[in-house]
């Protein structure tokens, strides 16, 4: 080799390095998580809370013992769905179906909860409704013996299971939940997110109700924030802004939640409410549903303390109608 | 030596490499355009959790010969370790997937945040299994039984979740049926029989498959001997009570009996502790009646067929307790002195009349 090939060799070598360099600076992400890196980084949620035109009330609460009637008086009382579901909208529906339960021990969201929000929806024209959740049992199994499956079916819903490959690493500043992994899919193509969550005893928490009901979208072994379960239903709060929630207390499981198992936990309570901010939703359904005192219960005053919802619903604009 | 030339094979080959890494890099650049959050899956590790919380009930079958020592059930034999070995084959029931079984570990898998309330009265296993009813489309019953470590800890998860106007049933003693399923409690496990719904076929099959696992189950009463001492008279339905640990604030109150009862109008919850010999008792109830006295008042000692008996009022509820062989008992948080009174001394002057009649051979 002469003097002036070394030095064409040396010169393409240095190019090649020096472009490999320039290439993985152009393509690096801070926030790019990749499996087998140490550093934890991952998705956060959008909001799904829309700006499309301010609801009549802070809450809508409906009285009445049919479910499909009560729950749309709920909504109607907020200004109707129109405010919150536009025509194409892909919606993603969020149950509570931890427990391969029958619905009448109330331990999982009722199927006709399902059908009255699923049923608005599809008349605001949402192009596609989605039906998610990551229960503690078999997804089959609760599926279908809470009867959510067959409202999918009547409905022509797509019920979405949480595959291994569904998950996608969240990363947020929350007191408890920062780097977890999440049942991510419903929401990558959603452009709304409805919660529903029925009402109910939870022995850990006194109560399991609309930011209880988030829960369900984690995976791993979510078990072990139940020594720290009231900072992480707060953090649900945080994680989620969700476009509308509804919580169901037509039948309220007063005793042995959250799986219940006899008709006497059960009370018929005949309420829905419906509303954006969780924290007040929760706090009126465990004081008007639960019939507890809000005093009691950590993570509402949590949350609230965080600035993350208003506990004080007596301050907010509550629209009333009787079935 | 040094080759002054490069052969066309070499050359053909390094240029393949390098259009493959060509390759390679423009994929990554134009993948990287758009992060797919979906593409990665996330910690690897933590996921394998995930499959493990949908999955974990294959993870945790075993062999179902131990739920009850020498148990034999259904048609199965004892040297079996299949499915029929414990759950009772009945006809028109049609097993729905694999028995299912969990530990103290995995027990938050299928009932999550219900599971610490069966952990306080030392869990041991799980094992459930639906199944579905051949004569009604669409029905079907869920099975749990409970494994305790002692029947009086499955007594006390059994009467912790108790539905106090369930209907007695008749094939065990401790046993209710509900609107929709069946509760007993039999040896060390605590059965619950749920149905899909309140259909009187469905309920049927639920009672049928619940009084053949009974027979099925080996009966243990061992250490139940508190809940003898209870009365039965004026008892409220429904009100029995085991609590295992730390009874009304007292750390030395444990493994208690407690029922309520009706009388004159009026309710009174009465507790019964037995303790292994009477120096037991004498301990406890000396700690009993030195916290009340300590931070109670209207202290009274009183001495009812040679029993002592200490009464004393704490923020208007009244404690009457006596200590009688190896036995502590007595009424607790009564609104008034002379009722809890009144209901003791009848305690013990029944307890006293039966001892005459042993005495006298009657």
């Amino acid at each position: 080799m002469d003097r002036r090939q070394f030095i064409r060799h040396m010169a393409l070598t240095g190019a090649t390095s020096g472009g490999a360099i320039l290439a993985g600076l152009y393509m690096w992400q801070r926030q790019h998580f990749v499996p087998g890196f140490q550093e934890q980084s991952g998705i956060s949620l959008p909001s799904f809370i829309t700006d499309k035109m301010k609801p009549q009330a802070d809450l809508g609460v409906a009285h009445g013992y049919d479910r499909i009637q009560t729950t749309r008086a709920a909504i109607d009382a907020l200004g109707g769905i129109s405010r919150f579901v536009s025509k194409g909208d892909v919606v993603m529906l969020k149950p509570n179906v931890a427990f391969d339960r029958p619905p009448a021990l109330a331990a999982t969201t009722h199927p006709e909860s399902l059908r009255a929000v699923a049923q608005l929806v599809l008349e605001a024209g949402a192009k596609k409704v989605i039906v998610a959740d990551n229960p503690i049992n078999s997804p089959a199994g609760c599926f279908l013996k809470s009867g959510i499956s067959t409202v999918a079916d009547d409905l022509g819903l797509q019920l979405m299971y949480p595959e291994q490959s569904a998950f996608t690493q969240l990363q947020m500043d929350g007191e408890i939940l920062r780097h977890w992994p999440l049942f991510y899919r419903p929401f990558e193509k959603a452009d709304k997110v409805i919660g529903l969550a029925p009402c109910k005893d939870h022995n850990l928490c006194s109560a399991s109700m609309s930011m209880k009901n988030w829960y369900g979208l984690l995976g791993g072994r979510r078990n072990q924030f139940h020594q720290h379960i009231h900072s992480i239903i707060s953090d649900f709060a945080l994680m989620m802004q969700p476009t509308l929630i509804v919580l169901d207390g037509v039948n309220v499981l007063q005793s042995n939640g959250p799986t219940g198992g006899r008709l006497s936990d059960v009370k018929e309570v005949g309420m829905v409410v419906a509303g954006t901010d969780m924290v007040a939703i929760d706090s009126y359904g465990y004081t008007n549903m639960l019939g507890r005192d809000i005093a009691n219960l950590e993570y509402i005053h949590k949350a609230h303390a965080r600035g993350l919802g208003n506990m004080h619903w007596q301050d907010m604009i509550v629209k009333e109608v009787r079935i | 030596m040094h080759r002054t030339s490069i052969g066309s094979l070499e050359k053909g080959i390094g240029a393949v490499i390098v259009l493959f890494l060509i390759a390679v890099g423009g994929t990554i650049a134009i993948k990287g355009q758009r992060y797919d959050p979906s593409r990665y899956t996330g910690d690897a590790e933590a996921l394998e959790f995930t499959r493990e919380a949908v999955t974990g009930i294959a993870a945790t079958l075993g062999a179902e010969g131990d739920l009850g020592e020498g148990s034999t059930v259904g048609n199965a034999s004892t040297s079996s370790t299949s499915a029929g070995q414990i759950l009772p084959f009945i006809s028109g029931l049609e097993a729905m997937g694999p028995t299912e079984r969990y530990n103290a570990d995995t027990l938050y898998e299928k009932i999550n945040g219900r599971a610490p309330a069966y952990l306080e009265y030392n869990f041991q296993e799980l094992t459930c299994r639906s199944f579905s009813v051949s004569s009604a489309a669409g029905e079907y019953i869920d099975v749990y039984l409970f494994k305790m470590d002692t029947p009086l800890n499955a007594f006390g998860i059994f009467s912790a979740e108790r539905d106090s106007s369930g209907a007695q049933l008749e094939f065990v003693a401790d046993g209710y049926a509900s609107e929709m399923g069946y509760f007993l409690r039999q040896g060390k496990v605590y059965v619950q029989t749920l149905a899909s719904s309140t259909s009187p076929v469905v309920m049927k099959m639920a009672k049928s498959f619940t009084a053949a696992l009974v027979k099925a189950l080996p009966a243990d009463d061992s250490g139940m001997e508190g809940k003898a001492s209870l009365p039965t008279e004026n008892q409220v339905p429904g009100s029995l009570l085991f609590i295992n640990d730390n009874a009304y604030g007292q750390a030395s109150l444990s493994a208690v009996f407690e029922a309520r009862y009706l009388v004159n109008g009026k309710e009174l919850t009465y507790f019964a502790k037995s303790c292994e010999d009477s120096a037991g008792a004498i301990t406890i109830w000396n700690e009993i009646k030195g916290f009340y006295s300590r931070y109670g008042s209207g202290m009274e000692m009183q001495d009812i067929e040679g029993i002592q008996v200490f009464s004393a009022d704490m923020f208007g509820q009244w404690v009457t307790i006596y200590v009688k062989d190896n036995l502590v008992a007595g009424i607790i948080n009564a609104p008034e002195q002379e009722a809890a009174q009144a209901f003791v001394a009848g305690q013990l002057e029944s307890a006293s009349r039966e001892e005459d009649l042993e005495e006298y051979g009657f």
